[in-house]
């Protein structure tokens, strides 16, 4: 992926999200994780990246393109994209198959029978094929996270954006989860990930960004950032995480 | 100490339906005397049905118009259809019916009661209804507009696909229930004197002096009319919560 963030900054209210941030991702990166303490303005950058929100001043570059900050090339962004919140992702009115095929025909201009075929391809991708039918409420939480990457991946995304997708879910179903997210990454899925699993991190990020107070505080390949951290803001973080 | 007035209360409501049946069974109603007036009452009734439909009907257009003006972006309309829902329900339904009739009579010099108590009611119950629709809308939680954000979908299709389908699911018990409640509201139709259920019954009372025996067949005939709607509110009430 090729990303560039001049001079980012995002206010809610009183409180200063991100400052002044700076952080270029090139080509070699295919995934790219975001880490830090909570509140230290990672939902925020993945908003701001998913095109979700706009920031208060400071520019986004995808793939050398400014990013102009009107509704209707957001719009547009939010469309090439793919992005999955913590929970809550689907709609609780539609059937798994019929969640996946929303945006398809909808947002994507898909004929209802290719739609269907395209999201049951999705779906059994993930192991999914027998809750094809069952709603939202039937599923269990590491099911309706996988449905919602299902929904994500059927319409072929040039970036996926995972906002702490496993942090709402129990042990087993954040591994279930994973597995998933593994795979895509095999596959060469483009991925920003932004989580608080860092042997997960480790495994599969190309690049590694630190994020606290709003601030990139320390970026680079994990090895260098898990075992060299330079920072001692990191350096505590990880001792902190990593004892148990 | 509880059981004993459970079994003291159940005694006393017991004995008190017990009284209040005998004395309308007990009660010496001059049938015949209604008897060749059955079909008087039994128009009336029809008219009763037919209008409540009809302003069925114009409050959900009403209503949705209300709807519309309070959630719009003009501050004017916002505060218009604001004032009017609170007038509405401010005020009680006959001194508007009041109100309104003569304005319309002969301001408008619009004759026709039936037209004019069909109006009445659908600006009494749109108010009702908005308040409903908003209330339905409201309970969407804001996560869903997110994730249908997220997808790509555009605001009007936002409301179209994920919000309003999920709404009518959440409003209709209250519907369901205000429409019974225009049912019984519109007997209050009778001092403009339109010849509905009430009215009819009011003119057997007048004709043969047989007060219980014209107005429990009209208790009778309103509750045909309501009771299969509570019910029926109580299922939707029931089926919403199995789904969720």
């Amino acid at each position: 992926m090729n990303i560039e963030l001049r001079q980012i900054s995002k206010l809610y209210g009183e409180t200063q999200a991100l400052r002044k941030l700076d952080l270029i991702v090139t080509d070699s990166v295919n995934v790219l994780v975001l880490i830090g303490p909570s509140g230290g303005g990672k939902s925020t950058l993945m908003r701001l990246l998913g095109g979700l929100e706009s920031p208060d001043s400071g520019d986004l570059f995808f793939n050398k393109q400014h990013l102009l900050q009107s509704e209707t090339v957001l719009l547009q962004h939010r469309r090439q994209n793919g992005y999955l919140f913590q929970s809550f992702n689907l709609f609780p009115h539609l059937t798994a198959l019929e969640n996946v095929e929303l945006p398809l025909i909808k947002v994507h201009g898909k004929k209802p029978a290719e739609a269907r075929s395209l999201s049951l391809t999705a779906l059994s991708r993930f192991q999914l094929d027998d809750h094809a039918d069952k709603y939202p409420a039937q599923l269990s939480g590491g099911q309706q996270q996988r449905v919602a990457i299902a929904r994500a991946i059927a319409i072929k995304p040039r970036l996926l954006l995972l906002d702490e997708p496993t942090s709402a879910l129990d042990p087993e179903m954040t591994a279930e989860v994973l597995a998933v997210i593994e795979s895509l990454t095999q596959s060469g899925q483009q991925i920003i990930l932004s989580t608080h699993e860092m042997g997960f991190a480790r495994a599969v990020a190309d690049k590694v960004v630190f994020l606290a107070d709003g601030k990139l505080i320390e970026e680079g390949p994990p090895s260098a950032l898990f075992e060299q951290a330079e920072n001692k803001q990191v350096q505590s973080f990880f001792s902190k995480v990593m004892r148990y | 100490m509880k059981k004993i007035f459970n079994w003291f209360l159940f005694l006393v409501l017991a004995v008190g339906f017990c009284f209040f049946f005998y004395v309308l069974i007990s009660y010496d109603y001059p049938w015949q005397q209604i008897y060749p007036y059955r079909w008087n009452l039994v128009k009336g009734w029809g008219m009763t049905v037919i209008i409540s439909v009809f302003a069925l009907i114009l409050s959900s257009l009403f209503g949705s118009l209300l709807l519309a003006g309070q959630l719009g972006q003009h501050r004017a309309t916002r505060i218009l259809s604001r004032s009017y829902v609170e007038i509405i329900r401010g005020t009680p339904l006959l001194v508007q019916i009041l109100i309104i009739f003569y304005m319309m009579a002969d301001a408008a010099n619009l004759q026709n009661k039936f037209v004019i108590g069909t109006l009445i009611l659908s600006f009494f119950s749109g108010a009702y209804l908005s308040e409903i629709f908003r209330g339905g809308i409201e309970s969407i939680p804001k996560s869903q507009i997110e994730s249908a954000r997220a997808i790509g979908l555009t605001g009007t299709q936002i409301y179209r696909y994920v919000i309003i389908p999920q709404a009518i699911r959440r409003v209709m018990p209250a519907v369901t229930g205000q429409f019974a409640n225009l049912i019984k509201d519109s007997s209050l139709l009778y001092v403009i004197g339109l010849r509905e259920f009430t009215m009819q019954a009011r003119e057997v009372n007048a004709a043969t002096y047989s007060t219980f025996a014209a107005y429990i067949p009209l208790a009778v005939g309103y509750l045909i009319l309501t009771l299969p709607l509570a019910i029926l509110s109580h299922r939707l009430e029931k089926r919403f919560r199995y789904e969720h």
